[in-house]
């Protein structure tokens, strides 16, 4: 496992940094929540105001005044968006940093397989997407108390599980296109992320729903549809786990196989 | 185990590019070889592919008795690898790259580490980053070699290292290659492949030119035949067949011959010069001879 502990090693400057920098700006969101339930009537007009936009962010579609609500609507959104971003740069660099670094001339002479390096370095993945989850959700719990509000705390450990879920489905469908590059790709990572993100958008406004629900796995972790909903659409999560396991059967595939550019 | 390596009709072509050629070479246990050529000659590729970093389009390549790139993983164990450019993790100190590198082969080289870095004069708690080339040579060599492989495979190893390191890193694969270590070389340096390697091979846009011992490298070639006291030379000598390279000074006029010396020496023996000096050409003159003619 030296190579999972190394790309730990790597990472945690970056997982921490982004993690507590995410939770300092979703506990700055929570604050203003008792404001917002004082003031709500303003808050619908508001809402109702900004017509096509608050259909794009779900915000007619839930009552803000609710704690769970104003959560998975503003704070649960800007993490959907922030840990997004994060896993797809995370995992679009894994694999093609070794040749872009030229680190894989270092590596590779040793008596370790493609398979296991990728595996590791998966692993690692995962294992920073969680750190990420977790202190978010410490954060998020954290202001939970301090403002002494009720919630169903299995729905709040819902919508933290589904961001997890949607943070590994597009990680590693990144750390899959990593494995076809030869250079670092933040830039494509982000943009992934975006592209990602406005699709959710257009869904919500209807259109390309069609389409773009079978693009973007944030169609079923969006967290005011599982606070709506109350549950995953299992449809949509077996058909996005099919394609993040395809995903990674590729990615390892033409990782185990190519010439490595050095 | 007959060959330390061995290729047959090695080809590695980049879409339309060209890599290597029909490379078809042997390296013996217990040799140490020598691999000439210009950059761009195909010597990396080579290289690489004998690790397994990249595939070969045809032929056939043996590893210490084993077959690459199907059991790459079981040979990589016995070889050592020095790449031209090292490059390294960030953040890391050289000893965290030794030790690194020994977690991967699952091999304590702690000690050997340490002793190699001594005798080569590298502080290895030292941040690689901030270590100057020679020094990320330094890193290089001792991370090929801390855990005592069969097979060193050195990759332009000396290119930036001092004369007094350069000593050093010498005496200490002289030494590997008495302990029966097999060293395969690359280097533009031909003066220390003269020295120290006992066969040699030259690869010139993808091709082997010649693969031999370095004695019968110097043996099968041309002679310099040297004149003192004369700074001219007929067109008839200079046109004569045979002749490969003619260079005239200010004292002395010289000739880089291959042919019948008795037919050379007949046709200069008019010439009114004070001294003559025939010598085997260094290696250095083979390679560009060799080059000059792409023969």
């Amino acid at each position: 496992m030296t190579i999972f502990f190394h790309e730990l090693k790597q990472g945690k400057k970056a997982t921490f940094i982004t993690s507590l920098a995410s939770c300092v700006l979703m506990l700055l969101i929570m604050s203003v929540q008792p404001k917002v339930q004082n003031q709500m009537k303003m808050v619908e007009k508001l809402v109702a105001g900004l017509g096509p936009l608050a259909q794009a962010f779900a915000m007619d579609k839930l009552d803000m005044g609710e704690l769970l609500n104003y959560y998975s609507l503003e704070a649960g959104n800007t993490m959907l968006l922030i840990g997004c971003a994060f896993s797809c740069v995370m995992g679009i660099s894994m694999l093609s940093k070794e040749e872009g670094r030229h680190t894989a001339e270092f590596l590779f002479p040793h008596p370790i397989s493609r398979l296991s390096v990728i595996l590791q370095k998966w692993l690692a993945l995962i294992v920073q997407l969680l750190v990420f989850v977790i202190i978010y959700s410490i954060g998020a719990y954290t202001s939970f108390i301090m403002l002494k509000q009720p919630y169903d705390i299995n729905l709040f450990l819902k919508i933290q599980l589904s961001l997890f879920i949607l943070f590994v489905c597009v990680g590693s469908i990144c750390f899959s296109i990593s494995a076809f590059i030869s250079h670092e790709a933040t830039g494509v990572g982000v943009g992934i992320a975006l592209t990602l993100y406005v699709m959710n958008l257009l869904i919500n406004l209807d259109v390309g729903k069609d389409i773009f629900k079978y693009i973007t796995p944030i169609y079923f972790t969006e967290p005011a549809k599982i606070v709506t909903k109350g549950a995953f659409d299992m449809y949509f999560a077996k058909y996005y786990g099919l394609i993040t396991i395809t995903s990674l059967l590729l990615g390892t595939l033409r990782y185990a196989t190519k010439d490595l550019r050095i | 185990m007959d060959t330390a390596i061995s290729t047959e009709n090695l080809t590695k072509r980049y879409g339309r590019a060209r890599g290597i050629e029909n490379v078809s070479l042997e390296v013996l246990p217990g040799q140490i070889f020598g691999f000439i050529g210009p950059n761009g000659a195909g010597k990396s590729t080579f290289i690489r592919t004998l690790l397994g970093l990249i595939r070969p389009s045809s032929g056939n390549i043996s590893v210490l008795g084993n077959t690459i790139p199907m059991k790459s993983r079981s040979v990589l164990k016995q070889i050592g690898y020095m790449p031209s450019e090292a490059s390294y993790y960030r953040g890391m100190r050289a000893l965290d790259v030794f030790r690194m590198s020994s977690r991967l082969r699952k091999k304590d080289c702690e000690r050997e580490s340490w002793v190699l870095s001594d005798r080569l004069g590298l502080d290895p708690t030292r941040q690689v980053a901030d270590l100057s080339f020679g020094n990320q040579k330094k890193v290089a060599i001792v991370a090929a070699m801390q855990h005592k492989p069969k097979l060193l495979i050195l990759d332009e190893p000396t290119s930036g290292l001092d004369p007094l390191v350069q000593r050093a890193f010498w005496d200490i694969l002289l030494e590997r290659n008495r302990q029966g270590a097999t060293i395969f070389i690359s280097s533009h340096v031909l003066s220390e492949v003269q020295q120290h390697c006992s066969h040699a091979a030259i690869i010139r846009e993808g091709h082997i030119l010649v693969s031999d011992s370095v004695s019968r490298l110097g043996e099968n070639t041309a002679r310099r035949i040297t004149l003192r006291g004369i700074n001219e030379l007929t067109q008839d000598i200079i046109n004569f067949p045979g002749v490969l390279k003619v260079d005239i000074h200010t004292s002395e006029s010289s000739v880089l011959y291959q042919g019948d010396m008795h037919d050379l020496l007949a046709k200069i023996n008019h010439l009114p010069y004070s001294d003559i000096i025939i010598t085997e050409p260094s290696l250095e003159e083979i390679f560009l001879h060799v080059y000059e003619r792409g023969e």
